[in-house]
């Protein structure tokens, strides 16, 4: 029996995480080596990302009426004076306009959206492995899928929260505090998919014979 | 035309008009000039003279403050604004924009780019100035800053936008003008009117104006307002309910419209709530009782003049060009000559919320 079977024979919690831990890096090896897999990750990282900053209302369609001479330009970019001030504090540190489409650029809204889509890609990375291995045990992706969109709904429309005024409910103090906890929340639920599939597919062992070792 | 009466609130409130001062009035004195000093010696705003109706205790206020998401500077204010003429601007027509006319500058603040700041620090006819802007409230003020600037604390009440002052970090509730707590607790704010209109209108009034443009120092999507749109009407702005709870309810059952625009004006001891639509209906709205105030609709710029009647009789006139009749003579309705009392557009649940007792005239 190997070390990480007797790990997680033990059922000590820290043994049973580090067990998860060393299935998922297994799992994610297996998931860039494998091409298809490998395009989910990106596509999934990259279409969250874009989701993402669609719904904190980064992405959209342009309008730049009361910037003098602004209109008109198929392509333009405007950074502001201060960069790294901007960024620092969080606030958008250039405005660019593709034809129709405009994407204001957040540095840290955007490394959120980055690493919350890479979770959510890789948990679809590891459910395409499942998929595509001979014998394997089943992955849903729903779950991974389901533990992005949290993060989804954290965005504030200035004073409130974006939510709230998209569907037209009252906020509370409490639901404003539930709003703060969404992404946290997210990134946790994603992070026990994906350790929860990682330990489901157990890659070493099932490479050779497509049996797997985590007890399905 | 005739100059704008803001400018003359605004003389009055240098000192310059020399009318003795009437909490509330248009052409008073706003302020004493007694402004203590408040953080590391810094003065903070200047107080205004008389005191405006103030119905809540501030204990009740500072109970019912509540965070709206954004820290403190979040929604970052506007400190070094830039504008252009009108030529130089391609807005719609329809874009709600907030006017000021004064002695020597005219400028439009847009809408479009206030939803992001809340707060532009700005400079009118040699006076510093804080133009304000809640969105959800739909109340755009106007006041004296003195040497310091505003900015948004993140904190609303009654759906109302909370100011704090970088002298002293008082808290200020926009509609109410009065800070609610240390060190300038139960101090009133300088207000200068605003005049919420249409770029069309305004453009058309004022051929010289300035606009505010997106030059704000920061880079923002203003066409995107995420609350819904203005032109036409929809989203938040367009119906449906209050995105927090109000200071008090009792506002729905006069009237179960909380977006509805009324006209507001508070004096001393009282506040009104002319109803916009009817006001814009009928021409002229007054109140019942001794102290009449009554509601002038001026169709150049859609927008409310309130004045103290005087015992004066105004009525429409018959021109169609939305001209009064007061005791005989014929005027313009921003050109009444009654006191004018400070008034603005505001979201109807938000007036009712901080003014439970007001009046509602339509």
């Amino acid at each position: 029996m190997s070390r990480e079977r007797e790990a997680a024979g033990s059922r000590a919690p820290a043994a049973v995480a580090a067990t998860a831990v060393a299935r998922t890096r297994r799992g994610l090896a297996a998931a860039l080596a494998d091409r298809v897999a490998t395009a989910i990750l990106f596509a999934a990282t990259v279409a969250y990302t874009l989701g993402y900053a669609v719904a904190v209302r980064d992405l959209g369609l342009a309008s730049r009426a009361t910037r003098p001479g602004g209109d008109g330009a198929l392509v333009s970019a405007t950074v502001v004076a201060t960069p790294l001030t901007r960024a620092l504090s969080g606030e958008g540190v250039a405005l660019v306009a593709l034809g129709p489409v405009e994407y204001l650029f957040v540095p840290a809204t955007l490394a959120i959206a980055v690493g919350i889509g890479l979770l959510v890609g890789a948990n679809l990375a590891l459910s395409t492995v499942a998929w595509r291995r001979p014998a394997a045990c089943e992955i849903s992706p729903a779950s991974g899928l389901a533990a992005g969109l949290p993060a989804l709904l954290s965005g504030t429309a200035c004073c409130g929260p974006a939510v709230f005024v998209v569907l037209g409910l009252q906020a509370t103090g409490a639901a404003v505090t539930a709003i703060v906890w969404l992404r946290p929340a997210a990134v946790l639920l994603l992070v026990a998919s994906l350790l929860w599939a990682g330990w489901r597919l157990d890659v070493q062992s099932s490479a050779p014979s497509g049996k797997m070792l985590s007890g399905m | 035309m005739s100059q704008d009466p803001t400018r003359r609130w605004l003389l009055g409130s240098l000192g310059l008009a020399g009318a003795a001062a009437v909490a509330g009035c248009l052409d008073g004195v706003p302020g004493s000039g007694v402004v203590p000093d408040g953080a590391a010696g810094a003065a903070g705003p200047p107080s205004r003279g008389g005191r405006l109706h103030q119905p809540w205790s501030r204990d009740r206020i500072r109970e019912a403050t509540v965070g709206g998401g954004p820290d403190k500077d979040g929604i970052p204010s506007v400190d070094d604004p830039s504008f252009a003429s009108a030529e130089e601007i391609a807005l719609a027509d329809g874009e709600v924009v907030f006017g000021y006319a004064g002695e020597t500058d005219v400028r439009a603040y847009t809408q479009r780019v206030l939803v992001w700041h809340e707060i532009a620090n700005d400079t009118l006819d040699g006076t510093p100035v804080a133009v304000t802007y809640c969105p959800l409230t739909g109340t755009a003020m106007g006041f004296e800053r003195g040497d310091t600037t505003f900015g948004v604390s993140g904190k609303l009440v009654n759906n109302n936008l909370v100011m704090y002052d970088r002298a002293t970090d008082s808290r200020w509730p926009q509609v109410l003008a009065t800070a609610v707590d240390d060190p300038r607790e139960g101090d009133q704010l300088r207000e200068f009117g605003l005049t919420w209109t249409t770029w069309g209108r305004w453009r058309e009034a004022h051929p010289d104006t300035e606009v505010l443009t997106e030059d704000t120092g920061y880079a923002k999507r203003y066409g995107s307002d995420p609350y819904g749109n203005y032109n036409p009407t929809s989203g938040y702005y367009g119906g449906g309910r209050t995105l927090f709870p109000s200071l008090d309810e009792g506002w729905s059952e006069t009237l179960d419209e909380p977006k509805r625009v009324v006209i507001g004006a508070r004096t001393a001891d009282r506040a009104v709530a002319f109803d916009k639509p009817a006001l814009r209906e009928r021409g002229v709205l007054e109140t019942d009782g001794d102290d009449h105030l009554l509601a002038a609709y001026d169709p150049d710029l859609d927008t409310g003049r309130v004045y103290r009647s005087g015992g004066a009789t105004v009525e429409p006139a018959d021109d169609r060009e939305g001209s009064l009749v007061v005791d005989g003579e014929t005027y313009r309705a921003d050109d009444l000559p009654l006191d004018r009392v400070y008034a603005l557009d505001a979201m109807w649940h938000a007036w009712g919320g901080f003014y439970p007792g007001t009046a509602y005239v339509s």
